[in-house]
């Protein structure tokens, strides 16, 4: 069973009162919450996603509701609760779901240790994914949800999940998560693509999440294989330019944007260098899309 | 004598011109230079003099011995500062 085949009525029971238990590729979410706006946004946007069976193990308990009881009242905030502890201080509740989707990236970032953590996006075609790692505001998602519009699947726009053991990419493919003008970017670039209501006024302005599509939810238990680092940078008025990148520099870089590295030790080495070494790296500076798409594509069949 | 602060924590990549080590006793990595990765390998083998450091790296880049003794007492000062490698007296 999917989310989107329970009614609206037994979504709202369900949230608001157990919890409710849904996967995201190999990872299993409880979330319990009685706010409306969490229950819409996860029916528009999570619809796709499976319900977990009775008994099966779950990953990480989350709760978000208000603080306190004046606090349902008085400036309302909400509170995110990860195994019954508040890792982080409230927000107004109109940015639920987007403290849900934070929230959920620091627990998979502090928690999945098996695997290398990057803060990256992560596309895939044919089997061979491309990560591009980035910090906030690189043009990371944007890149990613353009090339998700254009039929890559989504593996993640926010973290790359490299198997300390394997050496694949697993997938954890949630809503796309755009800021300020790339939302816009994005309506005008794919006119179809389905949003989750803008959340404003956020420590990063504007949120809105696009829903990740059908088939990459779908086929989120199947990883794929590192083939492309790609630093992406956007700048306004630039000349899309790519530029191989030494394995070296690429390692640092990765490391540098790795949530878990320090924590991983010998093991993250050894991933990271694997990884790198399997891949080629480049740097991608970009301002149209379409260039930044169309540069991305010439490196599928390189190598 | 030179030789490695932890043999056995040494993890090292090289990839032509460039290589990266990871020292498991201070967590630290570092990107450096081909031939300081040689100097490394050699190390690993077990402790070596500034001489013989420097025949190494003269015959895997072709220079002469001079040069490479000054590279070799450049890199090791460098590597020393980083907490990779020890120096004993000779």
């Amino acid at each position: 069973m999917q989310l989107g085949d329970l009614s609206e009525r037994a979504l709202t029971e369900r949230l608001s009162r157990q919890g409710l238990a849904f996967s995201i590729g190999e990872f299993n979410v409880s979330l319990r919450s009685t706010m409306k706006p969490v229950h819409h946004s996860l029916a528009d946007l999570y619809g796709d996603y499976a319900v977990c069976s009775p008994g099966d193990l779950i990953d990480f308990h989350v709760e978000l509701d208000a603080p306190g009881i004046l606090r349902r009242w008085l400036r309302p905030q909400v509170e995110f609760r990860f195994d019954g502890r508040s890792p982080f201080k409230p927000l107004p509740q109109h940015q639920a779901f987007a403290m849900f989707e934070w929230g959920l990236n620091w627990c998979i970032a502090n928690h999945a240790h098996r695997y290398l953590v990057v803060h990256a996006a992560v596309v895939e075609r044919g089997g061979k994914a491309f990560i591009f790692p980035g910090m906030p505001g690189s043009g990371k998602s944007t890149l990613c949800a353009a090339l998700v519009c254009r039929g890559w699947r989504l593996l993640s726009d926010e973290m790359a999940l490299i198997s300390t053991e394997r050496g694949f990419v697993s997938a954890v493919p949630r809503p796309v998560s755009l800021k300020n003008e790339s939302i816009d970017v994005i309506r005008r670039f794919e006119p179809s693509a389905v949003f989750g209501q803008p959340i404003a006024d956020t420590a990063k302005g504007t949120i809105a999440h696009m829903r990740a599509p059908r088939t990459s939810v779908v086929d989120s238990l199947q990883p794929a294989t590192p083939f492309r680092v790609v630093f992406p940078r956007f700048a306004a008025g630039a000349v899309c330019e790519l530029l191989p990148l030494s394995r070296g520099r690429a390692f640092m870089q990765v490391a540098q944007n790795a949530f878990n590295y320090d924590v991983l030790g010998a093991a993250g080495f050894e991933v990271l260098a694997d990884t790198v070494e399997r891949c080629l790296s480049y740097s991608l500076t970009y301002h149209r899309l379409e260039d930044a798409i169309a540069a991305i594509e010439g490196l599928r069949g390189d190598g | 004598m030179v030789s490695l602060v932890s043999a056995t924590g040494l993890h090292l990549r090289c990839w032509g011109e460039e290589a990266v080590v990871f020292d498991e006793w201070n967590g630290r990595t570092q990107l450096i230079a081909h031939p300081a990765d040689l100097l490394l390998l050699e190390l690993l083998k077990g402790s070596c003099s500034h001489e013989e450091l420097a025949k190494t790296v003269a015959a895997a880049v072709q220079i002469s011995a001079t040069e490479a003794s000054e590279y070799v007492i450049g890199v090791v000062k460098v590597l020393s500062d980083q907490g990779l490698v020890a120096l004993a007296f000779e």
